[in-house]
């Protein structure tokens, strides 16, 4: 076996372990010491394979209980490898090094937190030399791309302190890579269809500007997958014309949506809340709803539990939403995708979007434009969709500018028509009677209401 | 356009008034609101169901292990069904055990059955028929069993109340086809067995979501307060009420009448079984004593001064045990009388002062005073009581162990075979009088008595008792309290890291007590599974035993997980009747997920379950016949369970044949329905193991599902390799038949592992979208 | 371990109990099949081994006792491919039930008695009126002085 030289056992078995406080032999990184983790796709005569380097003291040489600095710096080297696989592989450290029956692992980037416990210790974990080699063997069998792989561990304090600075310009470059790269950029996007295990006829068309739906999965992410496992979940889809550019409608992925959801469905459009809107599965983060009284959209995340100017929860919007169905008006999203350039582009983005949840708002408030910040309504001012739209006029929010008015001569139109029809009313019927939409007759009877001529 | 639709429904709701004309907008009742499309399946009857079961029941080949050779059911009989022979009235030795399997499973379900009426009724009586189903903001579908088998969105609680009157029919109807010369197939029986459970699992709905709405019990609380639990959480020097059963009215009006009264502090409430969960659920300052085997024990301490019981998992002898140190009895029920005296329509303090005058218990279905009369009688007589008990002082023990004549008829006697004479002779002083064997048959000792009434000298069980008085006197764990529902939220959560392949499973501990070896090792296997990153659930009993045991660092699996239905969590949904939240959970994501209509849908809802959702029931020491009820039921919507070895006293397990390709055909909706070869998974529907171990390694096996994605059946088979090792120290023999794709080997081993397959002559195969219905059986 | 539960099930085939030498006779019968369930250490240490020798053993529960075997079931699988023709159904005459906890081999004794031509044998300490042959309820030194007539009388 290729682990037969580690001294405690590998597997994915051991990925839910947590390792409390007191059964710990040492703590590395937290919030507690300095730590960062940083992969780097090399020439091939830059890496030498296997190779694992320990800078600073050794879990041998540490006190026990106590919490050191930790940097790891893995560097690695292949034909196929480029720059944009470096995140991809980094996201993996986490799991791998959770793999390790006696380590823990959590949060990533430059918060890494590792704990080593005693019995693992005890066993013979004596030296992150160990935890290199397992790094390096089990990276190297899941993503055969990787040919050669060094680890240097940064335990030293100063050191450490570089390592993590050196790191955190990197995140910085590659965050700003991936947020300069957008559809137009790219030949291909992706699809993933994971979900499919729930809901048969979903299919996530994911771009440089649209995440998964699940939050999980970027174009990078996909990219990476679909390269190493190629009859995998991940599946590249070429994304032909783009035919509406407004909507966000791809010939590639109308083809692919209709070839992997056995023809359920054929035309997606990727930014909009509208029509031919992206399916949604069952497991996205959060919902973009669209409220015709307001003429915008709200947002909504899985952990607000309370009701949305809707008039409903999350769940109960989700249930409409799901299933790989295109259910006009309601669209599940990932939050991050709150902060893709095109957000809901076709519907006039961020400056349609109405009301969501303070904890949202606070999560994203880099991405929404400075103007709109507080004309955003939240759950704090309320959740009623009528003081909403008071609320939104008052803040001068840009939807105020679409909303349709009711005028008297409408008014009359309207009571003569209810007349002609003897009472009963079909809003379709009436609206189009009308000349207005069905959303707008929903105002014109209200309006009615309000002037007491309906009960 | 249907949402906006609906929208303007629900806010022009009530008549419209154009100058004296009516306006037919809005005034749409909720349930027209629902758009959902109906199945074929409205309130299925016996028939209706019958294609479903015969196709589970011809993949799953039904194993019938008789208890009896003979029936003696009619006087025709007995008859002998040995060798093939048929009855009087001409049922075979299959037929005979199908039916016995079906009358077990009707005693249980109406267990249930009655358990919801009574408590639908009590809703009603007490609050109007009004009170709102509610189980909270994160969960949108209250009742996802009644929405699937009687097509309706309940509003109210008098809304469920027909649905257990077509509950009831339909029982009717299957106790009627357990009569001589009705049914004579074994296989119709077993599909009426089934529709037996679905009955169980629907009682259990109605009776819960009732109980949730009108008690203000937790709705989905991920964060459940924790309650104490073990024999010394009651200060046995104030008075105690100790309520026994499972319907919770009783249960409610002594807290209320504790909590308006203001003496908390001054009485101990207490219950086993069930009905300590639901109590807990209403008020977690109750007292948990413990699961079904703490009830004559804790009697015989005679910390008790009244024991109220109502339905279900009471002993026949309780009264008998009360008298045995002074408690008195208030039976509040019609399912359990005692031949007491029905004393409803006097007064609370007539019924104490009767009471405190010597009267050794009553008969009083008046809930309402409940309350009141459990809690002065026993402040009045509770300092008399004092120091009275049923099991032998320390100081004489040693006398007694001594006088054991070593004759064995303990051991015959106990089920679990407890090696109590070896306990006994190792205690004797002559034998330097070590009880520590008496104290760990404590542990795994399920409360029977059976070795009481066959010991010539002494009553075995109380010696134990005492020999472990020590520990039991302090033993305080937690349990966490019933959450009731999952909620729609968590189930999305959990969508992704499933398909991702971080959540291998959801595995539920549910049932009785009667474990082959104690409850210490249920615990182990909840704490190994927990820390795999299975979502564990627990209920019942199950759920008190996983909770009644500590770890290294004195903790309870309540402790060291969270109670979230997430990956690594461990939350105890609630009684029994708290099961259905488990298979709620399942129907929730065939909802949720792939928006199958739940709506009169039954087969495509299960087909659903089946194919799809890893879920597995874990009955490990399955007593009753409701638990039989209950997994029956579980298995007709798809979900498999695992019993312990007692299990198989039911009769029959229903198994898959893994030798059998052409068992393993679904049509793949992705290809025209196109017949497709998958893989054992499920492999069984019902298993009775022999051993934890066995159990461990065949409920995670059992996760696997032919949907799994590539990196959720290597979550899967990782689990079930690793397992398979730590028990069986061996490779799974049948790994070929998991493995679909390269990608599924554990990355740990896969080199070595796709060697070996691929000299077995191993081929990939792709994931289908399966199903064993046709393209015209479905909605969707 | 001991007494049986099912006291309800008449002895179809009445005859002597199962005694050491007679089961001694019967081991060396061909076609024999051992199910060896997760008790197995209940038996005297040595014995199992000579006991099984020139049967095939299908291994249950978590049973790993030092003997070869040709598969590993559960009790329940194993018993119902026994009952079915095709599969292990004909192929043995003689099963031999060894430290199956004895609940789950009362239930799976009656369906081999019911559904099946094999021959069964319980080495549990306590009764099985399921099995054709089984030991009557014995104390713990009667049962292991029958096991180490029976293996004497194999190696006869
Ligand atoms: S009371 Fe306990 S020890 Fe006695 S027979 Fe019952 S389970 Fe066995
Ligand atoms: S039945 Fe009683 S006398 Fe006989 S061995 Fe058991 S404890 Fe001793």
């Amino acid at each position: 076996m290729a682990f037969e030289d580690i001294p405690v056992d590998i597997g994915a078995v051991y990925e839910g372990q947590r390792i409390r406080k007191g059964d710990y032999r040492v703590e590395l990184g937290g919030k507690k010491a300095p730590g960062a983790e940083l992969v780097r796709a090399r020439g091939a005569d830059e890496v030498e394979d296997g190779r694992v380097e320990v800078i600073g003291p050794d879990i041998g040489d540490m006190e026990e209980g106590g919490t050191y600095p930790y940097g790891v710096y893995i560097e690695m080297a292949g034909e196929d490898l480029d720059r944009d696989l470096e995140s991809v592989v980094e996201r993996r450290h986490h799991e791998f090094t959770n793999y390790i029956d006696g380590a823990m692992h959590l949060n990533q980037r430059d918060a890494i937190w590792i704990r080593i416990d005693d019995e693992a210790f005890e066993k013979g974990m004596n030296s992150l030399e160990i935890v290199g080699r397992a790094l390096i063997e089990l990276f190297k069998l899941e993503m055969d791309y990787i040919e050669n792989m060094q680890v240097t561990f940064y335990t030293d304090e100063a050191e450490a302190e570089n390592l993590v600075e050196r790191a955190r310009e990197i995140y910085e470059e590659r965050d700003a890579r991936a947020r300069d790269l957008h559809e137009e950029d790219v030949d291909n996007f992706y699809g993933c269809n994971l979900c499919q295990s729930f809901a048969p006829d979903h299919v996530c068309a994911i771009t440089p500007d649209r995440i998964s739906l699940c939050g999980s999965i970027t174009w990078f992410d996909a990219r990476a997958a679909a390269r190493v496992d190629p009859d995998g979940p991940y599946f590249p889809i070429p994304k032909g014309e783009n035919v509406d550019e407004e909507h966000g409608e791809w010939t590639g992925v109308n083809e692919a949506v209709e070839e992997r959801s056995g023809g359920v469905h054929d035309r997606i459009w990727l930014h909009t809340v509208f029509d031919n809107i992206h399916t949604s599965c069952g497991c996205f983060e959060a919902l973009a709803f669209y409220m015709p009284e307001v003429d915008g959209v709200g947002i909504v995340d899985r952990d607000y539990s309370g009701d949305t100017p809707y008039g409903v929860s999350f769940s109960t919007l989700a249930g409409q939403a799901g299933g790989g169905k295109q259910v006009d008006g309601i669209l599940g999203i990932a939050v991050e995708y709150l902060r893709s350039p095109k957000f809901l582009e076709a519907d006039g983005g961020m400056e349609r979007v109405v009301w969501m949840p303070e904890h949202i708002k606070e999560r994203i408030s880099d991405a929404i434009p400075g103007e709109l910040v507080d004309k955003i309504v939240t759950e704090e001012t309320t959740i009623d969709v009528a003081e909403l739209r008071e609320e939104l006029e008052s803040r001068g929010h840009p939807v105020s500018e679409r909303w349709f008015e009711v005028t008297d001569e409408l008014v009359e139109r309207a009571v003569d028509y209810i007349r002609s029809t003897g009472g009963k009313v079909k809003p379709a019927e009436a609206a189009e009677e009308l000349g207005i939409d069905r959303d707008q007759f929903m105002e014109l009877v209200k309006e009615l209401k309000k002037r007491k001529i309906l009960a | 356009m249907e949402s906006r639709n609906v929208r303007l429904d629900r806010l022009e709701k009530g008549g419209l008034q154009v100058e004296g004309l009516e306006l037919t907008v809005g005034d749409i009742e909720r349930e027209e609101l629902w758009d959902e499309p109906a199945g074929p399946y409205h309130l299925p009857g016996i028939k209706d169901l019958r294609r479903w079961d015969h196709l589970l029941l011809g993949r799953y080949d039904s194993s019938y292990e008789p208890t009896r050779d003979v029936c003696d059911l009619c006087t025709f009989g007995p008859c002998d069904l040995t060798d093939g022979k048929k009855s009087a009235c001409g049922l075979d030795i299959s037929g005979q055990t199908a039916r016995m399997n079906l009358l077990t499973t009707v005693m249980g379900a109406a267990a249930h059955l009655s358990h919801a009426r009574e408590i639908v009724e009590h809703v009603i009586e007490k609050f109007g028929p009004d009170v709102e189903i509610d189980m909270g903001s994160k969960n949108d579908v209250e009742a996802p069993m009644v929405r699937v088998i009687a097509g309706t969105i309940p509003e109210t609680v008098g809304d469920l109340l027909p649905v257990v009157e077509y509950c009831e029919e339909e029982m009717n109807h299957l106790t009627s086809a357990t009569s001589t010369m009705q049914e004579g197939s074994p296989l119709e029986f077993d599909s009426k067995s089934l529709h037996a459970g679905m009955m169980d699992n629907l009682a259990l709905e109605i009776a819960d979501i009732a109980q949730i709405s009108a008690f203000d019990m937790p709705r989905g609380d991920e964060d459940a307060p924790l309650a104490e639990i073990g024999m010394g959480t009651m200060d046995p020097e104030k008075p105690v009420v100790l309520a026994i059963g499972h319907n919770v009215a009783p249960g409610t009006s002594i807290i209320d009448y504790m909590v308006e009264n203001g003496l908390e502090e001054e009485v101990e409430v207490g219950a086993v079984c069930c009905n300590a969960h639901d109590m807990t659920r209403i008020n977690p300052h109750v007292n948990v004593v413990g699961a079904l085997s703490k009830q004559v024990k804790y009697i015989r301490t005679g910390a008790p001064d009244v024991v109220v019981i109502d339905e279900q998992c009471i002993r026949a002898d309780v009264l008998e045990e009360c008298r045995k140190v002074g408690a008195r009895l208030v039976a509040c029920s019609g399912q359990a009388v005692h031949e007491l005296q029905d004393v409803s329509d006097r007064d609370p303090g007539d019924i104490v002062e009767m009471m405190v005058d010597g009267e050794d218990g009553v008969f009083l279905p008046e809930i309402e005073k409940v309350g009141e009369v459990a809690i002065e009688t026993a402040r009045s007589v509770y300092e008399d009581r004092l120091g009275r008990k049923a099991i032998p002082e320390v100081d004489e023990l040693q006398g007694i162990i001594d006088s054991c004549t070593e004759c064995g008829r303990c051991d015959r006697a106990c089920p679990e075979f407890l090696p109590i004479t070896d306990a006994m002779v190792d205690g004797m002083e002559e034998n330097g009088g070590d009880w520590s064997g008496l104290e760990e048959l404590w542990d795994r000792c399920v409360g029977c008595t059976r070795c009481d009434e066959v010991c010539p000298v002494m009553d075995p069980m109380s010696v134990q008792e005492t020999a472990s008085e020590h520990r039991w006197k302090t033993e305080r764990n937690v349990v966490r309290t019933g959450r009731g529902p999952i909620n729609d939220t968590e189930i999305r959560n959990v969508g992704a890291p499933i398909v991702l392949g971080e959540i291998p499973g959801v595995v539920a501990f549910v049932g009785c007590d009667n474990y082959p070896d104690g409850g210490r090792s249920v615990a182990e296997v909840i704490r190994d599974l927990a820390e795999r990153n299975y979502i564990v659930l627990t209920s019942g009993c199950s759920a008190m035993t996983a909770g009644d045991h500590t770890f290294e660092d004195g903790q309870t699996v309540y402790e060291m997980f969270d109670g979230r239905f997430d990956k690594g969590c461990v939350s105890n949904v609630g009684s029994c009747v708290a099961n259905a939240h488990i298979v709620d959970a399942a129907l929730k994501i065939a909802n949720l997920f792939a928006n199958v209509p739940l709506r009169d849908n039954f087969e495509e809802v299960s087909d659903y379950v089946l194919h799809r959702i890893g879920a597995v029931g874990v009955c490990w020491g399955v007593y009753h016949q409701k638990a039989l009820a209950i997994a029956n039921g579980a298995k007709r919507w798809g979900i498999p369970v695992v019993q312990g070895p007692h299990g198989v006293k039911f009769r029959r397990q229903e198994l898959g044949r893994p030798d059998l390709d052409e068992r393993w055909v679904v049509n793949d909706a992705n290809r025209d329905y196109e017949e497709v070869q998958i893989e054992p998974a499920p492999e069984h529907l019902g298993y009775s193991a022999e051993s934890i171990e066995e159990m461990a390694v065949m409920a995670v096996k059992l996760c696997m599902r032919p949907n799994d994605t590539r990196q959720g059946r290597m979550i899967k088979l990782t689990n079930y390799i690793d397992l398979y090792r730590k028990y069986f120290d061996e490779y799974p023999s049948d790994l070929a038949r998991f493995v679909r794709h390269e990608k599924e080997v554990p990355l740990t081993e896969r080199e070595e592992v796709m060697e070996v397959l691929e000299d077995r002559g191993w081929e990939p195969r792709e994931t289908p979208n399966p199903t064993m219905l046709r393209e015209e059986d479905r909605l969707i | 371990m001991t007494q049986a539960h099912s006291p309800g099930n008449v002895r179809v085939k009445p005859g002597a109990d199962l005694n050491g030498a007679m089961l001694g006779k019967l081991l060396n019968r061909p076609g024999t099949l051992f199910l060896v369930g997760s008790q197995w250490k209940e038996l005297p240490d040595g014995v199992l081994e000579p006991l099984v020798d020139g049967g095939d053993v299908i291994l249950t529960g978590s049973a790993n006792p030092p003997v070869e075997k040709v598969a590993r079931m559960g009790v329940s699988e194993a018993c119902h491919l026994l009952c079915s023709e095709g599969s292990l159904g004909g192929e043995y005459g003689q099963v031999v039930f060894v430290g199956i906890p004895h609940h789950i081999a009362t239930g799976m004794l009656s369906k081999l008695k019911h559904y099946s031509d094999a021959t069964a044998i319980s080495l549990d300490r306590g009764f099985q009126p399921d099995a054709n042959l089984a030991f009557p309820n014995l104390s713990r030194e009667d049962w292991e002085e029958e096991l180490g007539e029976a293996v004497e009388r194999r190696s006869a």
